[in-house]
Order: C-alpha cells, then structure tokens, then sequence
C-alpha cells in the first residue's frame, strides 16, 4: 500500500486547466509532481517527511499560487493535509485504488478551482505611528467586506461590488509588522498562502518623536512602498490584468500614504536628486510613477484589470485647501473676489480660480492624481481639505470621510468639479 | 451610492455626550463614594479646593494681555507662575520655558476626561498650551482667546469616530474650569483628543489596534486650530503642510 497526492485544476466552468508545474517545497528543498499515467499529476508521499510544506502550483499566466499543506503519517499511511484554514477553492478527498493485491494505493486528492484568469487584490496598512491604530484591522475590515458585497462604512449595510471570489488571492502589506501576507478564501476565515518579511528586518516601531528613530526607520533595510510596487509589477509582468482593488490604509496627505513616515534626505526633498526616490525612503510619493522611479511602469500599469481600482483611504486634511474651498462655496458666483487666509498669509482668489486650481493644479499632482496617470486606472482618495475618521461597526473597522462634517465642502466638489464621493466619502482622482 | 438610512446615522455620528458619568464638573468628580458609602475628597480634589482662592491672579494676567509665545533663549520671557496643582518652578530663574506639567498621572482621580471638559466648559477660565514632550508652557491664551474656547467647547461634540490625523504641531492644550485641569492633545484641524490615562498621549489604540478606556475625540471645529496656528505658525512636518499654493496662472 502506498499513499499518493494528486493534483487537478480546473477552472470556474469546469474546464481543465494544465499547471506547468506543481512542486512541494519545503525551505530550499522541493519535490516535483510527475504525470502518472491514469492518475495524473502525482507525487509519491513515501519519501516525503511529514512536516509543513508549500504546494506550490505554477500555471501557465498566472503568479505561483503557494497552498499552505503539511504532510503526517496517520494509521493508514501517509497524508497530505491543509494548514490552518482550508481553501475554499480546493477540495481534499481520498480514495483507494487497486492494481491487484501488491499495487494497491491510497491517493490522496487536491482538486484546486480557480478563476479562468488570475484576480488578485493587494492591500497595504500603513504603521500608525501617532494614534496606535492597527492599520491591517481595516484593510481585512476590507477584505471581508469586497469578499461578502457589502460593507458598514456608512455606518450601516451597504451593497458593493463583490471583487474578491474564492480564487481571488488577497495579499496585504502590513508595515507595522514588515510582512506580506497572501490569503485565499477559506471554508472559514481565510487560508493562509504564505507571510513573508518586507527587506531583513521589521519596521523599527519606536517612538515617532525620537529622530534618531526616523532615522533608523530611513535606514533599515525594511519595508517599503518599494516592494509593493516591485510585487504589482511582477504581477503585471506576470498576470497582466489581474490586480482588481489597490487599496492603501495609512496616514495620507497630497504627497502620498505616509507609511511609517519616514523623511527623504535633503538630497532628495529639495536638493540636487529631488526628482529621485531616496531608496532609504518608505513611504509612497508622488514622484514615484515616472520613468526614472519606476523604470517598468508598463508592467505596473499591465498589472490593473480593465475595471481595477485604486484607493488611498487616508486623510487629505490641508486647511489651506478647505478653506479654499469653503471660500467659493459661500461666495455669490464664481467671478466675485473674496479672501481667504492660508498658510501663506492671505489670498485674493474667485470661484473659479479655485476650481481651475484644483481641476488643472492640485489634483492631477496628488499621489492619487499620479498613479492614475501611470496605472490607467480610477484611483480615489481623501478629498483635498478633508480628513478621514476611523471607526468600529461591532467588530468591523472602517476608515471614512464624514460627509456630515464636510457637508458644505461636498457640495462645492459636486458642483464645482462634478465630483461625487463613493460610499466611504473618498472621490475619484481620474 | 449611500442609502438614506446611512445617511441618517452619519448625522448621528457626532453628538452632545450624554455618557453616564459625566460630570458637571471637575471637581464633582473628586468626590465619589468610598467603599463606606461615605463622601471622600480626593488629593487631587483638595488641591483643586485650594486653587479656587488662587485663580484671580492668573485671570488677572490673563486679561487684556496679548497671550505669550515663549521664545527659548529670550532673555524677555518669563516662566510662567505655577498653576494649581502644579509645582513652583524648580529651574533655573532664568528657563524662558514653563515648568513641566504635573497634571494628571494613571491611578490619581482627576476626571482628565471629555466628558468633564465639556461639562464645564461654560466656566473655562484658562487655556496653555504645552510642549507635548517636555510639557512646558509654550503659550497662554488671552482672555479673549479663552473666551473662544469656551464658546467653542460649549458647542463641542464627542465624536463616534477617531480623527485618523496625526497631532498638527507637537503640542498638549490645558484647559483649566473649576479649578481642575483636563490635558488634551489636538489632532487634524477640529479635534482634541483627551486620554484619561495618558493625557501627554496622542493615541487612541493599543498595540492590538483596540480602543484605549476613556480615549475620546471632541469635535471642536477650528477655533482650536486657528488660534494654534495663529501662535505656533504652519503645522509642522509630521503632519506634513500644505505645498505652496501657487494660484498663479488660474
């Protein structure tokens, strides 16, 4: 008697898809399946150790796709199982076949649907440096909502789109923890892919206050907006058309999602190279799209399905830019001259120097402005002058706009600019 | 698209407290039954007893008076005199900067709460600003400046949500009303948060990502921020400012 894992894909029609390869890895080492006749796409467990192992399917247009199994030995022989959760989108079954006494086996069965083509949804929590919020707490907030098809950030149930399916591989970069961790829907809960450590060490969490700390935070080799871009571009290159939802929970403002806010050496903010990313750098800037920072944008754009969408759920809080808006809200018409006091002292402006501020000016510069340049997508964020407010729904937690608070400036976006806020108060930036 | 029942509860996100417990004032809260059922004063609500009789001198400074930046190394700027409940100066004479705050601590019964603070604030009649780190003075507000505040905190609001906004300047406020203090920290444009426990503290979450006991965010409005910015200047680079506006051309 001997016990075999046998692998079968197929799509969501049925229809059989044809891995170019299925290993089991554990560490360095990993073991091939091979294509036994009659039995397909096999592998002989009796010289498997038992232990944890990746079963890592590769098919043809898609990224490696790494189910978390492990290997024991049982009463009857040897058999594969999942880790942790099971994946929805697999079904594990065992049945014995017989080729007279002396050949008799024990296949123990992986059947993996999946979609006819990739989908994947990345997320990416920023470390809350001030306020102590776990940032991943919202974006799995997100992921089980885009998994159900409706959300509570309204405050109460609201339908959305349902963009997660069970083969849909939902990956989040936490940069609290430094980790990147992939899921697939489990029967409950989620399926754990795999979660690997962003760079050799985690982010340096100490005190934000502390320079000496913002300066190690520069320069560890730790995570970075860097390594979410080098992942969506390895998945366009990849999987091109694959990537559905882009969605960033941090602190935010008009530059980028502040991710453990670390600052650009001068050389870089204001000096000789302030058009280059500083690689000692971590959070996201809105330089970071052009040629010379992101030298495969192609690949990032391919990476965006037709219909894919990005987010950056954090403030956009700049009071010049509210009261901007404020200004033109209440003045009479567009071509009456009114005062607004800023930052920079006060400023004379109409209505429609406002408007053709943030339409031509402010909004195409933003971070969100600039990624949707370069990944041809929607992109939505914080409306410029507001700031996002964090909540909990029982045991949900949401980042939104209040549209209460911001009523007025609302109204100035929608009649202004034609702008309309989504259901969490953010607005399309393309 | 929101539907009109979401709507309706985002009208109710922001509300007038109305948390058992909340005080009528400050020092109400210093007195709370004992495991005798009998009345207690607690330390802290003696010394906010005894501070009553010491409050004219400090409105007195305060009236009329263009409130006070100072200026590290200004040979002009005098440290401040200590407030109730608060040490004398144990610095050098010559420390431009205000004495480090004593105000509330873990484990002391002093209501360092949003609700205390709106409970009385009808009757503020102080407000300092301090250096979040150091917790020295940094600013006094005028009568008239306290005057806003307390207009601006009798129409306040404890919000449901937290303001996902990192503090704007480096700065703790002290709002001082029935001779108690209450300790809180600005965050984003038109909010205080106020910690209980931790009221040099901008954080609302613990290390888990769960709400701290008693964190609470007021919903100000401006005026808080204005005047901050009016002494303090452009908020500074951790809450990372405006770029230039640059309305030239439009």
């Amino acid at each position: 008697m001997t016990d075999w894992c046998v692998f079968v894909a197929k799509d969501d029609t049925g229809a059989a898809l044809a891995p170019t390869s299925v290993e089991l890895r554990q560490g360095t080492s990993s073991h091939a399946f091979g294509d036994v006749a009659g039995q397909g796409l096999s592998l002989d467990l009796g010289a498997i150790a038992p232990g944890a192992y990746s079963l890592v399917v590769t098919l043809p247009n898609r990224p490696e796709l790494p189910l978390a199994v492990g290997v024991k030995t049982a009463k009857t022989g040897k058999l594969v199982y999942f880790r942790g959760r099971s994946p929805a989108a697999a079904a594990l079954s065992s049945q014995s076949v017989s080729a007279g006494p002396a050949k008799s086996r024990t296949l123990h069965v992986i059947e993996l649907t999946l979609g006819k083509s990739h989908e994947e949804v990345v997320l990416v929590a920023g470390w809350d440096y001030s306020g102590g919020a776990n940032n991943a707490l919202y974006a799995k907030t997100w992921r089980d909502d885009l998994y159900a098809g409706e959300t509570h950030v309204t405050g109460s149930k609201t339908t959305i789109t349902r963009v997660v399916h069970d083969f849909t591989v939902v990956t989040l970069f936490d940069f609290k923890t430094g980790l990147r961790t992939r899921w697939l829907k489990g029967r409950s809960d989620w399926h754990e892919l795999d979660s690997v450590l962003q760079g050799t060490v985690p982010t340096h969490t100490a005190s934000y206050k502390t320079p000496a700390n913002t300066q190690k935070r520069h320069d560890d080799d730790s995570i970075s907006i860097v390594h979410v871009y080098d992942y969506i571009i390895e998945l366009g290159a990849t999987a091109p058309r694959s990537l559905k939802r882009f969605d960033i929970f941090s602190h935010a403002w008009a530059g980028g999602p502040i991710l453990v806010n670390t600052d650009q050496d001068e050389e870089f903010s204001t000096g000789a190279r302030h058009t280059e990313r500083d690689p000692g750098d971590k959070d996201g800037r809105d330089k970071d799209f052009t040629a010379t920072n992101m030298p495969r944008r192609a690949d990032f754009r391919k990476a965006f399905a037709s219909d894919g969408v990005a987010k950056v759920w954090g403030c956009f809080a700049t009071t010049d830019y509210r009261r901007l808006i404020r200004g033109a809200a209440q003045a009479p018409d567009e071509t009456t001259p009114f005062t607004v006091r800023t930052s920079e002292g006060e400023v004379e402006v109409t209505g429609e120097r406002v408007k053709n501020f943030f339409r031509v000016r402010l909004l195409p510069e933003t971070y969100m402005g600039q990624m949707a340049m370069a990944a041809g997508i929607t992109v939505y964020g914080a409306p410029p002058g507001m700031g996002a407010d964090l909540r909990a729904v029982g045991k949900k937690n949401y980042m939104f706009v209040n549209q209460s608070v911001y009523r007025l400036e609302y109204g100035w976006y929608k009649d202004a600019l034609g702008l309309e806020p989504d259901e969490s108060g953010h607005i399309p930036f393309r | 698209m929101q539907s009109e029942s979401s709507r309706a509860h985002q009208d109710l996100a922001l509300r007038r407290s109305t948390v058992p417990g909340a005080v009528s004032s400050f020092a109400a809260t210093a007195h709370r039954p004992t495991d005798t059922g009998r009345p207690r004063l607690s330390p802290w609500g003696c010394l906010a007893a005894i501070a009553l009789t010491s409050l004219a001198p400090s409105c007195a400074r305060s009236s009329g008076e263009q409130s006070r930046v100072d200026v590290p190394g200004d040979p002009s700027a005098r440290p401040a005199p200590p407030l109730p409940g608060e040490p004398p100066h144990a610095g050098d004479p010559a420390e431009t900067t205000g004495a480090p705050d004593e105000t509330p601590r873990t484990g002391q019964d002093t209501a360092n709460t949003a609700e205390a603070l709106l409970a009385s604030a009808a009757r503020l009649e102080a407000v300092e600003v301090l250096d979040l780190d150091t917790r020295r003075l940094r600013v006094t507000f005028t009568a008239e400046q306290v005057e806003a505040m307390r207009d601006a905190l009798t129409a306040a609001t404890i919000q449901e949500s937290f303001v996902n906004t990192p503090p704007p300047w480096s700065v703790a406020v002290r709002f001082r009303a029935d001779g108690a203090t209450v300790v809180g920290v600005p965050v984003g444009e038109r909010a205080l948060r106020v910690n209980p426990r931790e009221p040099f503290s901008a954080a609302w979450a613990s290390p888990s990502g769960e709400p701290l006991p008693g964190v609470r965010d007021i919903a100000l409005g401006e005026t808080l921020y204005d005047l901050l910015a009016e002494k303090l200047g452009p908020p500074s680079q951790e809450y990372r400012p405006a770029r230039p506006l640059n309305l030239n051309g439009l």
